[in-house]
Formats: structure tokens, C-alpha cells, sequence
């Protein structure tokens, strides 16, 4: 396996000189439609496109794709793109993230609901609805019915998702604040 | 002033320089009152002090007064702050700590399931009409698979064209059972980039090179259609 994998890594990065420029400039093109698609998959939005249907739409092996992506990923660098993968349920997906921070597409309530169960999750309690509510309610920042809209959003979304009444991070909470962001949230979090 | 006096002075300066700087670092406030007595007597220090270093000292303890008057109104500010306010500025904190994911601008779009990773085949149907019955007979349809060319294809064809063509006189009928489909193609773009000139000559068309012919303006354009058997 380990040979393998060396053979792999071993391969020349630049993509063989079969695939001229001119459908290079095509593969890009096309490669960044689709990774900036958004779909619903199991009521909860869904970015960019699965490994296997790249596969499947690209009609090359695994290593050539590979190759491609590596060179996509210098290409989409000058933007100030990053390529990500994430997992939904056993399948890997690939989409395209801003390499800087930028404003998400959340309104006020949302990322006051989402800082707060980021809060409560780095300080390793276990997250319900309820405990949300009594926070947000009894401090009379947030009317419930508001919290609770904001909860669905986020499911929606694909920031959070419930297991049998805990809440916890789905794959765009973990993909858009890494590890540092979340902590400096805990900390603005526990000031309040 | 004794040499005493000066001491004692020096030593109360480089104290309140101290203890202020551990107050500020520990970000604790002190109390209007006593910072005014240590004020009153640092006032007047100034006046006798005698080296740079001295001086230096003094400045800073001055500055020290400025950080902590404005610690002390910051504490002050954030007790007034109302809950809501707070709230809000936690909701730009998070705001401002995100990396969002990049989709194109709209509004929500189909479930993927919809999605279908075919391959689709890139054909053009040729219909004939039977004259029999008078509809599009589709028994007799032609597929004509789309061909791709490379660059080499492109200079081969052109040779060949070039060799067939120059100097010659034909009609339209000869020429379009001379050439296929993808042959008149190349002749087209042969001529529109003046590589090859057709000049009309009666109900024939001369083919020559554009050196002898400078002057040759495009005056009409021709509709050709390939009537080649595959078999030739």
C-alpha cells in the first residue's frame, strides 16, 4: 500500500501533456461552476459537488483527478479561494471557501444563536434547545419564538445539526470558524 | 533643596510610576480620589528635576494618569451598556470570525438527487422527408457523428484541399460532390481568411491563390451543400 501511495506522490504535479491548455482553461471552468452549486440534500443545503460525481462527470481516475485538483487549487489560490472536503453521511463532498474572513450570509439573530451554542460547545456542555432558550430569554435578549426560528434556520442551513434533542456543529459551523475562531468566540461569549 | 528632599522626591516618582503600571496591566481601576493625590504630588516634580532619565520618568508617570483615566471610563461605559447593545456587538464578533463558503448568488436551488451525471452523446440528426408518405421518414435518418479536430487534422485537410482545388475551374454541382461536408467546412474558413481565393467565373468557380488576385473584393457568398457518397 505504502509503495503505492509513494508512486502516487512521486507523480508529477502538472498535469499530464495529454490535457492541452485550451481544455484545461475548459476542465477550471467547468470545475468552478459546479463547485459553487448549492443543492438541498435531506432538507439541509448542500455546497459544491461529491467526489463521486466529480468522478463520474469528469470521467477520469482517481489519480488524474487528483493531479487536476492539486493545479485547481494554485489556480483558485490567486483568487483567494480554498478548495475544502466535508463529510455528509459517509460521502465526501468538495466546495469552494473564502481563504479570508468575510461576512456569512446569516442575519443578527442567527450568529447571536450560533455564537452562543459555539460558546456552550467549546466549553464542553452538552447543548439542548432549552438551555439556548433560558439563556437568550432570561437575560431578555431575545424573544423564544425568535430563538427558535433562528434554531430551524440553522439546521437548514447546515450549521448545526440535532441529535435526539442535543445539538451540536454540522460540517459548515466546523468549515467556515476553524478551531482559533471558535475558541476567540468562547471567550466573547463568556464575557457576557 | 537638599540632596535628602531629592531623593525622597525621586522615590515617590519611580513608586506611583509602579504601582500604576501594575494596575493597568491587571486592567484594575483606581479610584478618582486617590489618583488625584498622587497627582498633586507629582506636580510639581518637574521643576527640579535635573537629568533626562529623570525626566523620562516623570513623562511616563503622566502618561500612566491618561491610561488609566481612560480604563477607568471604559469599565464605567461597559457596566452602562444595555443588554441589548451587548448582544449585538457578540453577534458582529461572530460576524467578523467567519470564512464563508463561496456559491453563486440565488436563490434556492433544486434537491441533488435531481441531479443526472449522464453522458450525453453530441449527434445531429439529418431527417429526410419521404416523398412517398410525406412525413419525416425516420428509418432512413443519418446520424452524423460531431468530429474532433486537431490542429494536425486542420493542416492536412487544407493540404489536401489546396491540392484538389488550386487552379481549377468547377461547377457548384461538381464541387459539392467533390467534397464532404467537413472538407466545404474548412473551405469556408479557408476563404474567409483569404488563404484561398473563389472567384465566380460564370456558372464556374475558379480557385487561385490570393497573390494574383490582390485586388479580389468579396462580392457574394455561396450556399454549398456535401452531396459525397461515404463510399467514395
Amino acid at each position: 500500500m505504502n509503495e503505492m501511495k509513494n508512486e502516487i506522490t512521486d507523480k508529477e504535479q502538472k498535469l499530464s501533456p495529454l490535457i492541452t491548455d485550451k481544455e484545461k482553461q475548459e476542465l477550471f471552468r467547468e470545475l468552478t461552476t459546479i463547485l459553487t452549486r448549492r443543492w438541498i440534500k435531506d432538507n439541509v443545503e448542500v455546497f459544491g459537488v461529491s467526489q463521486q460525481g466529480l468522478l463520474i462527470v469528469t470521467r477520469v481516475d482517481i489519480a488524474t483527478l487528483e493531479n487536476i485538483l492539486e493545479e485547481y487549487k494554485i489556480f483558485i489560490s490567486i483568487l483567494g479561494l480554498e478548495l475544502v472536503n466535508y463529510k455528509i453521511v459517509n460521502e465526501t463532498w468538495l466546495c469552494l471557501k473564502s481563504n479570508y474572513f468575510a461576512p456569512p450570509e446569516l442575519n443578527e439573530v442567527e450568529l447571536i444563536v450560533l455564537g452562543i451554542i459555539v460558546g456552550l460547545r467549546e466549553s464542553g456542555k452538552k447543548i439542548t434547545t432549552k438551555k439556548i432558550k433560558e439563556f437568550l430569554t432570561s437575560n431578555d435578549y431575545l424573544k423564544e419564538y425568535i430563538v427558535s426560528e433562528s434554531i430551524r434556520s440553522l439546521t437548514y442551513k447546515g450549521y448545526i445539526k440535532r441529535k435526539s434533542n442535543l445539538i451540536d456543529y454540522n460540517y459548515r459551523t466546523l468549515l467556515e470558524f476553524d478551531e482559533d475562531e471558535r475558541t476567540k468566540i468562547k471567550e466573547e461569549y463568556e464575557k457576557l | 533643596m537638599m540632596e535628602e528632599d531629592y531623593d525622597v522626591l525621586l522615590l515617590t516618582l519611580f513608586e506611583i510610576e509602579k504601582k500604576y503600571k501594575k494596575l493597568l496591566r491587571k486592567k484594575i481601576p483606581l479610584l478618582i480620589d486617590e489618583s488625584e493625590k498622587d497627582r498633586e504630588q507629582t506636580s510639581d516634580i518637574y521643576q527640579y528635576l535635573l537629568q533626562n532619565k529623570e525626566k523620562l520618568l516623570d513623562a511616563e508617570v503622566y502618561e500612566d494618569y491618561i491610561l488609566m483615566y481612560k480604563l477607568r471610563e471604559e469599565l464605567n461605559l461597559e457596566n452602562i451598556l444595555k443588554n441589548k447593545s451587548r448582544i449585538n456587538s457578540f453577534s458582529n464578533f461572530v460576524r467578523k470570525k467567519s470564512t464563508p463558503l463561496v456559491s453563486v448568488v440565488g436563490k434556492k436551488t433544486f434537491p441533488s438527487s435531481l441531479l443526472h451525471f449522464e453522458k450525453s452523446e453530441d449527434s445531429i440528426i439529418n431527417p429526410q422527408i419521404n416523398d412517398e408518405y410525406g412525413f419525416w421518414d425516420i428509418r432512413g435518418q443519418q446520424k452524423l457523428e460531431s468530429e474532433i479536430l486537431t490542429f494536425g487534422d486542420f493542416m492536412s485537410l487544407e493540404r489536401k484541399l489546396e491540392e484538389k482545388l488550386l487552379n481549377k475551374e468547377l461547377k457548384k454541382s461538381e464541387l459539392e460532390k467533390l467534397l464532404s461536408s467537413i472538407e466545404l467546412e474548412v473551405l469556408s474558413k479557408m476563404t474567409s481568411e483569404k488563404t484561398l481565393i473563389a472567384v465566380s467565373d460564370g456558372d464556374k468557380i475558379r480557385f487561385c491563390r490570393p497573390s494574383s488576385e490582390e485586388d479580389a473584393e468579396l462580392s457574394s457568398s455561396l450556399l454549398l451543400t456535401s452531396k459525397k457518397k461515404e463510399d467514395e
